[in-house]
């Protein structure tokens, strides 16, 4: 017994030992007054193109030979390094429709990997817009919506909601049988709004309401 | 057993307990060394770590590296490493699980030396512990850092003394405790009550078998899935056999060749067999303690993951005790058929020895403490030291995504995971370029680029960089309740201002 106590006295003056050993000293890093990085925060445009990581010193394993390719032109604008020239197989990738339009894709064609990608405006530079299409399956509005004190006297009972660049039924609503798919069959008109949504009430046929939207579905109010 | 406490110093034992000590201290510095030269991982350290962490403050299980709020009885089913809280009262550090695995495997040394005494003698049963312990398999483990089944190692060695000294209810209580160290030590109780019903001990035989059956069905039946997020028991990967128990165990039987073919049916597994039954020139296969092996291996040789049919990892290292106890066994047994053959008693125990000796010096790669001798292990590179600096840089009481190696430096102050599993949360993130991935194993799904690109991203800013480790970092989000989460009650009672 008093060798297992001796013992046990010995593996504690160890730890002991162990913990003074231990104290690596801290020293923490000042980031006071840091905010979170957005993608227009981390990559600028200047005359001479789009400026980011891939003009930094390259870290092992980094990707150096690369293109950067606009989904609005289908064409390359920039080149990094000495990248092989797009084949077929790059360009299928590069022009698939999971892209949202206005986006810029950083390829190694070598790899046939995406290694970035971000969205721009108009005229090119970076903004901070999803680079992939926002699938929005409706919207919502008084034409659907129940108002608070729940009078819905002069509401449509039942609306269809249409994309009209594509002239399709994206979604729909009856108050009365609280159901969301409706059977509509569309009509285009040619005095729809482009790049909008309408909303239809299926009693008359008549356009109740509009609205601009993005190219990703975001509704410009 | 109970002489044994009383004289762990005396006469008897005393070359034995040199031998322990001896060892203790070369795997205790064999993990110190691996922990200060960022050998180690958060796979399977840094969870361990954290789980005894909270079990030490009396808290439920949880480990940040599987994920958040992750209990650790959903992936597997080890309460046994409850009993490890108290050291953490003396020393909050991961390495403690290193000394406390070291003491584990010494342990061991003790039933296989008294073992192998009653049947060879003082000298060759000193020469088979000494060869035992410094064994491949027992380094595996160590080189693994920590694991539950080093519980089992010293477990399954008691229970073999135990049932070669006819002491029954030591072989229960053991038996009992052995459950708590994994959910497939059912398999392992139902094989010690194998050997039982071989001696005709019935009542207890049935018992045991029942009770094993039954620890082992209601642990993968309702506790883990009970725990476990996807509300399952993650680990039955055995295609060929088929998709529940059940249906292995119909095939099996129905099919008893071709379930010995997959048992052989990759290099792998053939080199397997080799390092474990060769050393020991076969002999374990005449002992009916080999018995209590055949659950194990045959679980890791069925299995559909490469990883259990390796001489790497923790996985071997409960089979020691069982294939070296089994083939002294066997040993005495042929010594006592052929009297002729009475020399054996010392020069196999000694061929065993030298086996070892010469795989430490020239086997590093089954051998880890050949590290240790060359000196390999005392080498800090000037990446260590980058490592280094730049956890320290880390505050306290933070969310961090760190690389699979840095992890186990940051559990005792943060709440830490690897890249890409506190995508909410997180405000730190180091990522290393000196790694093929960011680590975890299977789960590990970022090469250091992708990580890298992942983290930007997500709001994360480059801060430091140094030797191809990046330091990242970024606000918390306040509207995803970062900061509590960030936050554990443990982390809270130490650093948490309120602030």
């Amino acid at each position: 017994m008093n060798s297992l106590l001796t013992g046990a006295a010995m593996m504690t003056l160890l730890a002991l030992v162990l913990t003074g050993c231990a104290s690596e000293t801290l020293t923490p890093l000042d980031v006071s007054g840091m905010d979170r990085t957005k993608t227009a925060g981390r990559i600028s445009y200047t005359a001479g193109g789009y400026v980011g990581w891939w003009d930094q010193a390259p870290l092992p394993g980094q990707p150096t030979n690369l293109v950067l390719y606009s989904t609005s032109t289908n064409q390359v604008v920039q080149t990094v390094g000495s990248p092989a020239a797009l084949s077929a197989k790059n360009l299928e990738f590069l022009q698939s429709p999971k892209w949202a339009k206005s986006v810029v894709l950083v390829m190694d064609p070598s790899t046939n990997s995406i290694e970035d990608s971000f969205a721009v405006d108009a005229h090119g530079a970076p903004n901070n817009k999803p680079t992939t299409p926002t699938k929005i399956s409706g919207y919502e509005g008084w034409w659907n919506g129940t108002p608070a004190d729940g009078n819905v006297a002069g509401l449509p009972v039942e609306t269809v909601q249409i994309n009209t660049d594509t002239n399709a039924v994206i979604d729909g609503y009856n108050r009365t049988t609280k159901s969301t798919p409706i059977n509509y069959t569309v009509v285009p008109d040619p005095a729809w709004p482009k790049h909008s949504i309408v909303i239809i009430d299926t009693s008359t046929n008549k356009v109740i309401h509009s609205f601009k939207i993005e190219e990703d579905g975001t509704p410009l109010y | 057993m109970g002489d044994l406490f009383r004289t762990p110093f005396g006469r008897e034992l005393r070359w034995v307990t040199a031998l322990a000590a001896v060892a203790a201290v070369v795997y205790s510095t064999v993990s110190l060394l691996r922990f200060s030269r960022f050998q180690s991982a958060g796979y399977d350290l840094g969870i361990f770590d954290q789980v005894v962490r909270q079990y030490s403050a009396f808290m439920t299980p949880f480990s940040e590296i599987k994920g958040l709020g992750y209990n650790i009885f959903g992936d597997h089913f080890h309460p046994i490493i409850a009993s490890l809280a108290p050291l953490y009262w003396i020393w909050n550090d991961p390495r403690m699980l290193g000394i406390a695995l070291a003491l584990l495997m010494t342990a061991s040394v003790y039933p296989v030396y008294l073992f192998s005494q009653a049947r060879l003698g003082h000298w060759p049963a000193f020469l088979v512990s000494a060869g035992y312990i410094f064994w491949w398999p027992i380094q595996g483990l160590v080189d693994f850092d920590f694991h539950e089944i080093a519980f089992g190692v010293p477990l399954v060695a008691w229970i073999i003394y135990a049932l070669d000294r006819r002491s029954y209810i030591a072989v229960t209580v053991l038996s009992v405790a052995l459950l708590g160290v994994r959910e497939d030590m059912g398999f392992v109780v139902m094989a010690i009550a194998f050997v039982l019903l071989l001696r005709r001990r019935w009542k207890l035989a049935i018992t045991l078998f029942l009770v094993g059956m039954a620890a082992y069905l209601v642990v993968t039946g309702k506790v883990i899935p009970h725990f476990n997020l996807s509300g399952n028991f993650g680990y039955w990967v055995y295609s060929g056999l088929g998709p529940t128990m059940g249906a292995a165990i119909i095939f099996i039987v129905s099919h008893p060749l071709k379930t010995l073919a997959i048992l052989f049916d990759h290099d792998t597994k053939q080199l397997l067999w080799a390092s474990l039954f060769l050393p020991l020139g076969l002999l374990p296969l005449g002992s009916v303690y080999v018995l209590l092996a055949a659950p194990i291996l045959l679980s890791r040789l069925l299995s559909d993951r490469p990883g259990t049919w390796t001489t790497g990892f923790q996985y071997n290292a409960i089979l020691a005790p069982v294939l070296v106890m089994a083939a002294v066994d066997m040993l005495f047994k042929l010594m006592n058929r052929f009297p002729k053959l009475r020399s054996v008693r010392i020069w196999v125990p000694g061929f065993f020895a030298v086996t070892v000796a010469a795989g430490i010096a020239f086997v590093p790669a089954v051998f880890p403490l050949n590290k240790l001798v060359t000196g390999d292990a005392f080498h800090y590179t000037a990446h260590m030291v980058a490592q280094q600096r730049i956890v320290n840089m880390i505050p306290s009481g933070v969310c961090v995504e760190a690389d699979d190696r840095l992890v186990p430096h940051l559990t005792n102050r943060t709440v830490v995971g690897l890249v890409g599993r506190q995508v909410d949360y997180a405000s730190w993130a180091v990522i290393d370029f000196d790694q093929n991935n960011t680590g975890g194993g299977g789960d590990g799904n970022f090469t250091p680029f992708t990580g890298l690109r992942f983290k930007q991203d997500h709001g994360f800013t480059e801060v430091y960089r140094e030797d191809n480790i990046v330091l990242l970092y970024r606000p918390y989000s306040p509207e995803l309740g970062a900061p509590d989460h960030c936050s554990t009650p443990y982390l809270k009672g130490l650093y948490w201002t309120g602030k």
